[in-house]
């Protein structure tokens, strides 16, 4: 059983953001692998070195220092799981968590979790716009919406994202996001994993290396094992894969224009 | 001379505008360049009523405006004109002599909730009435608490006059009541509230005798307390983050509201409101303790919407009752339901905002409710209008998962977002030989008629509305 920690589910769960989870469940089923969503928050006494995989999504401004607040506490453990190559996935202004620090609007300084060498500027305006750019661990270009009130981070880390379309983490660039070993951050909001089938892809075959499927289902079919009958979710691929192929599709025309 | 310069040329340019069938915020534009502290040499009546939030603004300034009228006072209202400072000027430059006076007993000002601030740096308005604040247009707006932060600087501007027209069961609406500092360093567990405040909102029974439908929501903006973001606790919710809400750590919680809802029966549209006698306000403005009226198109946000106009209404010296009995019966004038006909199968329009899970939760559950065998028609097509966005994240802040019932007999995923329509749909657990999918709208009404029963509920965004319309063959 794969075991993905939806952590902070009710306080970073801004932009339809539950549904990475949700939709890593469900490519991991296609892979005959069973896996369980937990959702923890504030308050919850949480094992965070038990998960294979983590998620955080994005939240209000207010609502990330809440976060820095709790998360604290597990700080060494993440640190030494991030080490021995936890699977990580933080959405929109989560990733600024692992940073050093968050100065808020008010020059104030939160510290953070220090795992990797950045920090991270908030304004009082927003910074939106659609996004399409390459990586440098896929080969497919991504897409996506970056939606966010920070302005800014200083830092030596390694940004992985590179826009063609869209705003870098940075007025005068066009990278973003963090990447060290199995954790990935990203600005982009909402359900990337439902956007994007290379992503999703990837984090699937990261969880699935050296395990052997449980069964095999065939979705959309009768020949399932255990006689589970499943009209749940066979589909999505296909959807998935569509809405995906436009979207870059669009979102590249508007570069060109 | 300049005011009069600036409001003379407002009304030429309205003028010409309205015969040529153009939107009016341009007059006000062009009067603001040419004067821009025109607004600042204006004498107001002494009522203003400014309506900002993230649902409901038309529909409750619409309900306001009838009510004073009915009432028998002269009303300006901004009903054709955008809620920016532009259309607001319009409005008030067209019905104000060329001496700056505005010729009419009250002004009913539908205001954008971000550019509030801005209007009231001229405008003070003698009443504020804030409906609501939700997810809503997240792409421009980023979310609520940002939103949040400029109506508490709107607030602020309009001064310490202003009555306070305040959403109790919101408590993201109810921390504008909240003099903050005090509440922080208090530490008796007491509350500071602003001086001039009129709370409404809407009893327990109403929320929960009235939700048979199983709804798993999507997302939870009421898990913690905004005003310090420890755990919130509910005695009761009503829908969404709505209900009575009270923090575990500090003194904020739901205040007793002067004009409750506390009775709605969703078949008939009748609604009680009770007035708080106890309360100061509702005291003051000659509320009866039981006030009965009907909503022609019954609903929570519906049921909201009369409860705050006859809150804000109440400002005026016009009684509660009065206001009530203006409001019975009225049908909204803003076209957000069209009824039509297909192959005599009835056929209802549902206006629900894209970007807006809440408004769709609400048609969604609306639909469900009516209780009859149907089709429920989803049409995305243009999520803005200026230009193609991939930003379909609201889609899985919609509680689809309504639709998971008996009496849905098929569901039509429609539009240009069909595939994101259908990813969607495919993790709701519905049963996937219900559901169509049709990416040309030209082509839905064949495949309504061909492969459908039942009646049709379309939900779909105005931004879309037209193209709907067109498609089904319904004309514009």
């Amino acid at each position: 059983m794969i075991k993905i920690l939806h952590l902070y589910h009710d306080l970073m769960n801004l932009y339809g953001d539950r549904a990475n989870a949700e939709v890593l469940t469900l490519a991991l089923r296609a892979r005959g692998l069973a896996s369980i969503i937990e959702k923890k928050s504030v308050g919850d006494d949480i094992d965070i070195g038990a998960y294979d995989f983590l998620y955080i999504g994005s939240g209000t401004e207010r609502s990330v220092h809440a976060c820095l607040r709790d998360i604290v506490q597990y700080k060494d453990t993440l640190v030494e799981r991030i080490e021995n190559g936890m699977n990580i996935l933080a959405t929109g202004n989560a990733h600024e968590i692992f940073g050093y620090a968050i100065i808020d609007a008010d020059a104030k300084r939160h510290d953070a979790l220090g795992v990797l060498d950045f920090e991270t500027v908030q304004g009082s305006a927003r910074v939106t716009g659609d996004c399409v750019g390459a990586t440098d661990f896929l080969q497919d270009q991504l897409i996506g919406f970056i939606n966010r009130a920070s302005i800014g981070q200083t830092g030596t880390t390694h940004r992985p994202f590179a826009y063609a379309l869209g705003p870098g983490a940075n007025d005068a660039s066009k990278t973003e996001g963090i990447r060290y070993k199995n954790l990935l951050g990203t600005y982009m909001t909402g359900p990337i994993l439902v956007r994007n089938p290379p992503l999703l892809r990837y984090f699937t075959d990261k969880l699935t290396e050296g395990r052997e499927a449980e069964a095999v289902i065939r979705f959309g079919s009768n020949d399932i094992d255990e006689g589970e009958s499943d009209t749940y979710g066979h589909s999505f691929f296909t959807f998935q894969e569509d809405a995906y192929q436009k979207a870059l599709k669009e979102l590249l025309a508007r570069i060109e224009k | 001379m300049q005011v009069f310069i600036a409001i003379a040329i407002c009304k030429i340019l309205y003028m010409i505008g309205k015969l040529m069938g153009k939107g009016s915020s341009l007059p006000g534009k062009i009067a603001l360049k040419i004067y821009p502290n025109v607004l600042a040499h204006l004498q107001l009546p002494e009522h203003v009523i400014a309506v900002t939030g993230s649902n409901g603004k038309t529909s409750t300034a619409e309900l306001i405006a009838h009510a004073l009228k009915a009432s028998g006072k002269s009303v300006g209202w901004n009903h054709e004109g955008s809620n920016q400072i532009e259309g607001v000027a319009t409005l008030l430059l067209r019905v104000a002599a060329l001496s700056g006076k505005v010729k009419k007993d009250a002004l009913v000002l539908e205001c954008d909730e971000r550019y509030a601030r801005q209007i009231f740096t001229y405008i003070k308005p003698s009443a504020l009435l804030i409906t609501n604040l939700c997810r809503d247009q997240l792409t421009r707006n980023g979310h609520h608490e940002f939103v949040l932060d400029y109506i508490q600087r709107a607030v602020d501007e309009a001064g310490s006059e202003t009555t306070l027209v305040l959403n109790a069961d919101d408590p993201y609406v109810s921390t504008l009541g909240v003099q903050e500092a005090a509440l922080e360093n208090d530490g008796d567990g007491a509350i500071k509230l602003d001086a001039n405040i009129i709370w409404f909102g809407a009893c327990a029974d109403f929320g929960t005798s009235h939700f048979e439908i199983e709804a798993t929501p999507r997302y939870d903006d009421g898990a913690f307390c905004p005003v310090c973001k420890s755990e919130m606790k509910y005695d009761f919710r009503i829908a969404g983050n709505y209900g009575a809400f009270c923090c575990n750590s500090c003194p904020f919680k739901r205040q007793v509201p002067d004009f409750e809802v506390t009775k709605l029966d969703y078949e008939s549209g009748m609604m009680e409101i009770t007035g708080n006698v106890t309360s100061r306000a509702a005291q003051s403005l000659h509320a009866t303790s039981l006030i009965k009226t009907h909503l022609v198109l019954p609903g929570l946000i519906g049921a909201y919407n009369v409860v705050a106009a006859i809150a804000a209404v109440s400002t005026t010296g016009v009684s509660a009752q009065t206001a009530a009995s203006a409001i019975d019966g009225y049908m909204l004038k803003g076209g957000r339901t069209v009824h039509f006909l297909i192959q005599a199968r009835e056929g209802t329009l549902l206006i629900s905002k894209h970007e807006n899970s809440l408004a769709y939760d609400q048609s969604l559950t609306w639909a469900v409710r009516q209780k009859k065998p149907c089709t429920l028609v989803i049409l995305v097509n243009d999520i803005s209008r200026k230009y193609y966005t991939s930003e379909t994240s609201w889609l899985w802040d919609i509680d689809f998962e309504i639709a998971n019932h008996a009496m849905v007999e098929h569901i039509v995923l429609a539009g240009r977002y069909v595939s994101e329509l259908a990813a969607r749909f495919a993790l709701t657990g519905i049963d996937q030989s219900k559901i169509g999918y049709v990416a040309d709208i030209d082509a839905l009404r064949t495949y309504i008629e061909k492969n459908t029963s039942g009646a049709i509920y379309v939900l779909t965004c105005f931004s879309d509305k037209a193209k709907l319309l067109e498609g089904l063959g319904l004309g514009k």
